[in-house]
């Protein structure tokens, strides 16, 4: 619903701030009117993978029907309408028919032939006005501004109605016969009337845009529905976005607008217009609305990103440095007693676990691990070398036998490090970690994943997902500033890394006790990862109902009592 | 006697449709592009012909010009743009190739701007006068030395297909590629030199027209169509089918130019198309009669 | 004659041929065999410069670059793909001239190919494609003999016809053995391995054995795996 309340207000704005300049008005409603043919076309074209380069006929329909109705027999828009939905989709239904059978460029032939022979009618039939068309049909509204409102309200029904029926089980229907006829048989659509019913219902669209054309512009001729017009439809639709509700606006806009733009210079239109089409066919294929939407993501929200970083890097948080080979540890260390090592996870900072730091009888430190928080920055994203660095910390402090505790990512480098060196580890505890034989992040995620860089509301909501159960929202908050300190690069490295690790084989030969607990509501690493972790570990495992990926942050007291359990 | 006025009236014409049919098969079966653009891509070297007929005055060497330019626009297209993007979809290609039909159309108006420009008929003369019982048929003779060409012109590329080894290559490449290349078939050059010759059809076709057209960038438009429904009427599968529709097609618009109203004619003849690819879509010589992709 | 290091196909993703090195000497009959899917079709497309490929290709001690199906052509090394890949509406004769295409004197190589297989001259005016199977597979084999192949691979040369037919087409073969190098790729290995000199065999785009035919044959886990023994 929001959508269409943001098109009417934007609508109503622009109208409202060319309220004197008719001329623009006209751009503005000439622009809607193509939108709503563009729409009905992508219904055909983009939805139903139907190709159609004769749709210039169906908006002709419209055109005439309504021009010579209210011409010769004055009759109500209301009527007129009613009567060029019944032709176009007559019309549509009866081009529809043979189209059934025609698949590609055959398809394609038979609608260039059917968009033309339509217009050679038009133009051979005395009432319609033969090849000079018809003048002085009859204004709706006499203000440009009434009309341009008219316009966009039939625009944004349009709009709506189309939202309807894409999101509707025919509107699944279309897509499965666009993408394959042969499996959507299987499901047991009928293709024909599937085909069908995007035919009618496109030329529909088609036909209500020739009607308000008829009575914006006022005057109609053969010559503005040729082939020409079908191929700028189909251009808007490549421009703007196949098989989206926005594209054919967002095209029309292009399309329709740039001849303003270019009023002035000498290039043809169609030779920007031929030249977009390649280059979107051939670059761009989703089309502007995908570019759009993607640059809102990316860069929309980067200065909120760099006020993040910033509020993170000045926000208080005790504790101190130690270098590991030339690189600036940042850890945190409450109490005293037997050393806790608490490791955290992809997009972690040492505040992961500021809420169970207090237990007495132990000398607690979560630290920031390096290309993470406060911590130096390396060079690449590697499980192995953060765990050179850990064991370079642990050293460097002057511990043996740590009790380490690892959550996630942390749990592949805690791992690799106890491997490395068993004697500065005495027990494991894995908090929903990286599996032993690697964590798969499927190819289609990684674009995401490369948005979380500079956008923080997906962000957050992406670390809200996996501790679902953190309730304190200031508190996830501040995760997510500190999450923006981790090196740029590895928001894409560290999946890829996790992908890799195998440590199967290296598993056998530690012989530490070993607890991993997972979360029964973890999306990442189910029952069944965890059970195949601690089998290869020689350890035992812990299912706690009501958690997600982060215990530490989900139930602080729960995570104490798991820790002084396992302790025991 | 209309009947057999119309017949010999539509031959000319019906020749040039199939020589413009016949150009599109030929790319069309080689390479697997229905071209959306062979029209204009003809226009534009017909333009070219004409500069250089208004720069020299010699009607053969901008016919030559014309021709040879538009042999290297096939290759041009083809090694540009078509032959890196063989892997597309058919949707793509033809979306491409309608782009292609937008930049050549401007390209035109930007050079040589929207005015009809005259260009000389080839052929001046007494025009051929037949009597057929007490009607008199009057041929110009341009329209029998158009007839001439399209024919000569399909003979010689039939001829080249059927015995040279080139020729055979291309229609080798057609029905097997990776065959074609086993025995060292340069695919990519074949593909070149069927562009090249494609278009250089669709500029002939364009010269042969001028005379009665005139040139302007809206000259081929409905060349195109015909050419399309030449193929499809012969279908695309034989080239040959190609000139027969453009035959077929001639005279049958002829016949409702004389029976129904010349005012109707294309609508008619493209309505019989429509139904023609939904009931065989496979052309009226084809052999079988499925669904085409 | 052919020295291959390091070949590898990839489509997309999908590796088909991981890198394998292989030899073959003049007037040898050397054999690929393996199961569906282990990557020979790919190796001889790869060689014959059909598909892109990555390592290097030496034939008659020049290097021979990815994709170059003309020029190896040109050179003699020649492919008989899998499936025929005859030109189905170009005649018999047709087909044979487009085997002369790249090299080879037409005449003369036609009047070899009719010699070898009879059948194909009396069909010369028909249509490839109105051939049986097994008469399409001669004109194949023909095909790329009216090149006068230095070196010729064949895919799956018997697919598809009947016993009798196959042990015709590899008589023709041992025949052929003097006049060029044959590197042969068969399901029926058995067969392939009694007239071949040496062989490999590949499994998921690796070479898992190779050696003399003989060795090959005596080898236990070959047997079991690939001869059905
Ligand atoms: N064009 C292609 N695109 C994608 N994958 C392919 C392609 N061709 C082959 N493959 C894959 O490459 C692998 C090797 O195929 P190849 O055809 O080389 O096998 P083969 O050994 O010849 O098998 P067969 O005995 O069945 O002919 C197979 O897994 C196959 O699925
Ligand atoms: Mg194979």
């Amino acid at each position: 619903m929001k959508k269409f309340v943001y098109l009417a207000v934007i609508g109503l704005v622009l109208g409202l701030l060319f309220i004197s300049e008719s001329f623009m008005l006209m751009i503005f409603s000439s622009i809607i009117i193509f939108g709503i043919a563009a729409l009905g076309l992508n219904i055909l074209n983009g939805y139903t993978g139907q190709v159609s380069i004769g749709h210039g006929a169906f908006v002709a329909v419209g055109a005439y029907v309504t021009s010579v109705m209210s011409m010769n027999f004055h009759t109500p828009f209301i009527l007129n309408i009613l009567v060029v939905i019944v032709c176009a989709g007559l019309l549509g239904f009866l081009i529809g028919l043979p189209a059934l059978r025609l698949k590609g460029f055959y398809l394609a032939i038979a609608t260039m032939a059917f968009g033309v022979a339509i217009q050679q009618l038009f133009a051979a039939i005395h009432i319609f006005g033969g090849h000079g068309g018809l003048y002085g049909i009859p204004r709706l509204i006499k203000s440009e501004f009434g009309m341009y409102l008219f316009n966009l309200g039939f625009f944004i029904l349009m709009y709506f109605i189309a939202d309807v029926i894409t999101s509707s089980p025919v509107g699944l229907k279309y897509r499965m016969v666009r993408d394959s006829e042969t499996a959507s048989k299987a499901y047991g659509i009928k293709l024909s009337s599937v085909k069908l019913n995007a035919f009618v219902v496109s030329a529909i669209y088609g036909g209500i845009a020739g009607a308000l054309y008829a009575h914006t512009i006022t005057y109609i001729s053969p010559a503005d529905f040729g082939l020409g017009l079908s191929i700028n439809l189909l251009s808007m639709i490549i421009i703007g976005g196949m098989a989206t509700l926005e594209g054919g606006l967002i095209g029309s806009v292009i399309i329709t607008g740039l001849p303003f733009l270019f009023s002035r210079t000498k290039v043809p239109m169609s030779i920007i217009i031929g030249a977009l089409i390649i280059i979107f066919v051939l670059f761009f294929p989703r089309g502007l609305s995908y570019g759009l939407k993607m640059a809102f993501l990316k860069y929309l929200q980067m200065p909120l990103v760099w006020f993040r970083k910033l509020r993170a890097r000045r926000a208080k948080r005790d504790g101190d440095w130690v270098e590991v080979n030339g690189k600036k540890i940042f850890y945190t260390s409450r109490g005293e007693g037997k050393p806790i090592v608490m490791l955290h996870g992809n997009l972690g900072c040492g505040l992961w676990y500021s809420r169970v730091m207090d237990l007495p009888g132990y000398r607690t430190i979560a630290l920031d691990m390096v290309n993470f928080g406060r911590s130096d920055r390396i060079k690449d994203s590697e499980m192995s070398s953060y765990a050179l660095y850990l064991r370079g910390f642990i050293e460097k402090l002057g511990f043996k036998d740590v009790f380490l505790v690892a959550h996630s990512l942390g749990g592949a480098v805690a791992m690799e490090m106890a491997f490395d060196a068993p004697e500065l580890v005495s027990r494991l505890l894995l908090i929903d970690p990286c599996p032993i034989d690697g964590l798969h992040t499927p190819e289609e995620h990684y674009p995401f994943l490369e948005l979380y860089k500079s956008n923080p509301r997906m962000l957050k909501k992406s670390l809200l997902a996996i501790a679902p159960h953190i309730g304190d929202m200031k508190f996830l908050n501040s995760l997510t500033d500190n999450a923006y300190l981790m090196n740029r690069d590895s928001f894409i490295a560290h999946p890829r890394g996790l992908d890799k690790v195998n440590l199967t084989e290296r598993a056998k030969s530690f012989k530490k006790p070993v607890l991993v607990v997972a979360g029964a509501e973890d999306i990442l690493i189910n029952r069944e990862m965890a059970e195949a972790t601690a089998d290869a570990l020689g350890g035992s495992v812990l299912i706690l109902e009501n958690i997600g990926h982060s215990l530490m942050v989900e139930d602080p007291d729960l995570f104490k009592e798991v820790l002084l359990n396992f302790d025991e | 006697m209309l009947v057999l006025q119309s017949i010999i009236l539509g031959i000319p014409q019906g020749a040039l449709y199939g020589l413009m049919g016949f150009g599109i098969a030929l790319i069309f079966r080689s390479v697997g592009t229905m071209n959306f653009a062979h029209g204009n891509a003809g226009m534009v070297c017909v333009f070219v012909a004409f500069s250089v007929f208004t720069a020299t005055g010699s009607i053969i060497l901008s016919i030559l010009c014309g021709i040879i330019v538009g042999f290297l626009l096939g290759v041009i297209i083809d090694k540009a743009l078509m032959g890196p993007i063989k892997h597309l979809s058919h949707a793509g290609m033809l979306m491409i190739t309608l782009g292609l039909l937008m930049i050549f159309e401007g390209a035109a108006q930007l050079i040589w701007g929207t005015d009809y420009q005259q260009f000389p008929e080839l052929l001046r003369g007494e025009p051929l006068i037949m009597r057929l019982g007490e009607n008199k048929l009057i041929m110009p003779l341009n329209d029998l030395l158009i007839t001439a060409v399209a024919v000569a012109v399909s003979i010689i590329i039939a001829l080249y297909l059927k015995y040279a080894k080139l020729g055979i290559a291309t229609r080798a490449r057609a029905q097997d590629p990776i065959g074609a290349k086993v025995v060292g078939i340069d695919t990519n050059m074949v593909d070149s030199l069927v562009w090249g010759i494609g278009i250089s059809i669709s500029v002939l076709v364009g010269i042969l027209i001028a005379p009665k057209t005139y040139i302007h960038p809206g000259m081929m438009g409905n060349m195109q169509i015909y050419g399309f429904t030449a193929g499809v009427l012969g279908g695309f599968e034989s080239l040959f089918g190609a000139i027969a529709g453009g035959l077929i097609l001639g005279i049958l618009e002829k016949l409702v130019g004389a029976y129904i109203s010349p005012d109707y004619q294309l609508s008619i003849v493209l309505i019989i198309i429509i139904i023609m690819l939904a009931v065989k879509p496979s052309g009226l010589f084809g052999k079988k009669s499925s669904g085409r992709v | 004659m052919l020295q291959v290091e390091d070949l590898k196909v990839n489509y997309g993703h999908i590796k088909a041929v991981k890198g394998i090195s292989f030899y073959l000497k003049k007037g040898e009959i050397v054999s690929i065999l393996g199961a569906n899917g282990a990557g020979k079709t790919s190796t001889l497309f790869g060689l014959g410069g059909i598909v892109k490929r990555e390592g290097s290709v030496f034939f008659k001690e020049e290097n021979i670059p990815s994709s170059a199906s003309v020029k190896s052509a040109k050179m003699g090394l020649i492919l008989c793909p899998e499936n025929r890949r005859v030109f189905p509406e170009l005649l018999v004769e047709e087909n044979l001239r487009m085997g002369s295409f790249a090299r080879g004197e037409f005449k003369e190589r036609l009047a070899f190919v009719y010699e070898l297989f009879s059948k194909l001259k009396e069909r010369r005016t028909q249509t490839a494609g109105s051939l049986s199977g097994g008469e399409q597979q001669m004109l194949a084999v023909g095909r790329s003999l009216m090149s006068d192949p230095e070196l010729l691979m064949l895919d799956e040369p018997s697919l598809g016809l009947a016993p009798v037919i196959v042990d015709e087409l590899f008589r023709v073969l041992v025949k052929l053995k003097d006049k060029m190098t044959i590197l042969l790729v068969e399901q029926n290995a058995l067969k392939a391995l009694k007239i071949s000199d040496r062989a490999y065999v590949l499994q998921n785009g690796n070479i898992v054995h190779s050696g003399t035919s003989a060795e090959l044959l005596a080898d236990e886990s070959v047997k079991k795996a690939y001869l059905g023994m």
